[in-house]
């Protein structure tokens, strides 16, 4: 039969694949988030328009900020230029403290559907809001959100070329040029009321991983050329380049803020095996120095991670700087334990198990918290394929609708 | 992380086509077989210190990346307009079809394959693309051996049978 001649003709189609260069080592985790926050597939795309695309004149403020100074760092280059583009205003007030999370429903899902936008829904409905287009020239890859639930900033590429498929343009740009940062207001209704552009930078300095600040005056994203990150505040273009020591790198998808000042990230070992320091640190973005003076270590990354453990990049720094909510993954035997842990942002004391432990044996889909109050007393966080709340020591399932799961799925959605 | 990166480059290099070029007959697309490989790579990467004491690190792999085409295919059932996008590419459609961004060349054989549930394609594949004997099989699948015999002998018959009806108007298969 066909038995003999099937294992030539399978490998012969998928030669294409398989005589591809192999990807470097280095972009494997990055590479794969990226890609993830760009496979979220569609229903539809219904669209509504909500460009408000003023015309502006840009002002550049590159190189106000300066590199981190102190030990030598990785290589440097110029610092990124990047155009502030005025329109920045502050987001609205966080919940009060101890706030049920049915005051912060919508969540955010970039590259929605073949055009590249991003879709507003309810999490605890499922129910779509809108879809909304991506500004003219852009394809949405990435999101991220204030403390309010209605301000979010969307990362999106512009250049390059569109892949084509089916007779029609569809997926992102082929070697983008520009990444834009956009600025989605959303009403009560979790209707947008406006979308701009805040900020630009070359393609080859942002990398996929930012966040944005509780007032959503301050942007930090991902550096591709140092392996580190860039803080810049909207409302005055101030600047600073974080470039990590000893050729380590920072997860630019561990970023997160409290308030202004004070940013969240894991720094990871880079041809340095043993590095010190290693783990979840917290930033003051006014000390002096460079990223590891001006930064203490929280969480030593074996407390999260075991021994032989992954992390997942879940962590977030509740809006008022006081606590920390941390995936942990723990091996137990052949299978690995996950769970979403509350931690003290001041003295990395573990305070609170705020899911239940699953056990998989896989890395996935991995337990993560979503959502906190300002204080961490309400979290909500998907873990398995439960959505699971923490109410001030008391859990709880609750019924969530993520847009996707498996896959990368802190990346597929913002909340 | 605190990972022996020169002992995972080599694994790495020496496994990578294999894993990705098996999801690819699974998936069928270039972009997403990547998009996989790399996450199940990533993956060991990760927890490499554990993951390399097993007997077949590439066994490890080869079940995260199953697992994960699993997850697509669930995210597929979920929004289908690439699923229509791929059905006007191909012919015939099939509840298990991919967000494919890249997919690769339409032949007879790979629009039967993809015609498969994917519990048979992925039998199928690691029977004949990654010539595994039933037992691997059934190992990196979570299922029996008998499991396994049922399935590829499922898949083989419909995959003939396609072949058969379809041998006149495609040329790429004999």
């Amino acid at each position: 039969m066909f038995d003999d001649s099937l294992h030539g003709q399978l490998a012969d189609w998928v030669r294409p694949v398989t005589s591809l260069p192999i990807p470097d080592i280095r972009v494997l985790r990055r590479r794969a988030r990226r890609r993830g926050m760009r496979r979220v597939v569609t229903v539809a795309v219904v669209t509504i328009v909500v460009a408000a695309v003023a015309g502006g004149v840009t002002a550049s403020r590159a190189g106000t900020g300066r590199p981190a100074g102190g030990r030598p760092v990785a290589p440097q280059t110029a610092p990124p230029r990047i155009v502030i583009h005025g329109r920045w205003q502050p987001a609205g007030p966080l919940p009060s403290a101890g706030a049920s999370p049915a005051v912060a429903p919508y969540i955010v899902i970039p590259g929605y559907g073949g055009a590249g936008g991003a879709q507003v829904r309810n999490m605890f409905t499922g129910r779509t809001i809108v879809t909304i287009k991506p500004l003219p020239g852009q394809y949405v890859i990435g999101a991220a959100a204030a403390g309010d639930d209605r301000t979010f900033v969307l990362q999106a590429e512009m250049g390059g070329q569109q892949q084509e498929f089916g007779g029609g343009k569809v997926g992102p740009q082929q070697n983008p040029t520009t990444i834009a940062f956009d600025e989605l207001r959303l009403g009560s209704d979790g209707r947008p009321l406006s979308l701009v552009t805040l900020l630009t930078v070359s393609a080859r300095d942002a990398m996929a991983g930012f966040a944005i600040s509780q007032d959503a005056s301050m942007l930090a994203y991902a550096n591709s050329q140092n392996n580190g990150f860039e803080t810049v505040s909207l409302a005055t273009g101030a600047r600073r380049s974080w470039a990590p020591p000893d050729s380590g790198t920072v997860s630019g998808t561990s970023l997160s803020w409290a308030g202004d000042q004070t940013l969240a990230f894991e720094w990871l070992a880079g041809d340095n095996r043993h590095p010190p320091g290693l783990g979840l640190r917290v930033l003051n973005i006014d000390a002096p120095g460079n990223l590891l003076q001006a930064s203490r270590l929280v969480i030593p990354y074996g407390q999260y991670c075991g021994a032989t453990a992954a992390c997942q990049d879940g962590q977030l720094l509740t809006p008022d700087g006081s606590k920390m909510l941390v995936t942990r993954v723990a091996a137990d035997g052949q299978d690995y334990a996950d769970s979403v842990a509350e931690y003290s942002a001041s003295t990395g004391q573990r305070l609170a198990d705020v899911t239940p432990t699953i056990q998989t044996p896989y890395a996935g889909p991995p337990c993560v918290p979503l959502w906190t109050d300002p204080s961490g007393d309400q979290v909500i966080s998907f873990c398995g394929e439960h959505g699971e709340r923490y109410d001030d020591g008391h859990l709880s399932r609750v019924t969530l609708h993520p847009p996707m799961y498996g896959l990368n799925f802190g990346a597929a959605f913002v909340w | 992380m605190p990972v022996q990166t020169d002992d995972f480059g080599e694994f790495y290099e020496a496994s990578y086509r294999r894993v990705v070029g098996l999801v690819a007959a699974i998936v069928g697309d270039r972009q997403q077989a990547e998009d996989i490989a790399q996450e199940a790579f990533s993956r060991a990467l990760t927890r490499w210190h554990r993951v390399a004491r097993y007997e077949l690190p590439e066994a490890w792999v080869r079940r995260v990346a199953l697992r994960l085409t699993v997850d697509a295919a669930r995210r597929a059932r979920r929004a289908r307009i690439m699923s229509t996008l791929l059905a006007a590419g191909q012919r015939g459609a099939s509840s298990d079809r991919y967000d494919a961004h890249d997919p690769l060349q339409a032949t007879a054989l790979s629009v039967a394959l993809m015609r498969l549930p994917l519990p048979q394609r992925q039998v199928l594949v690691l029977y004949y693309l990654a010539d595994l004997p039933v037992d691997d099989i059934a190992r990196d699948c979570g299922i029996s051996v008998g499991t396994v015999r049922a399935r590829l002998a499922a898949a083989r018959h419909r995959l003939h049978r396609e072949l058969t009806e379809s041998d006149e108007e495609v040329p790429n298969v004999r």
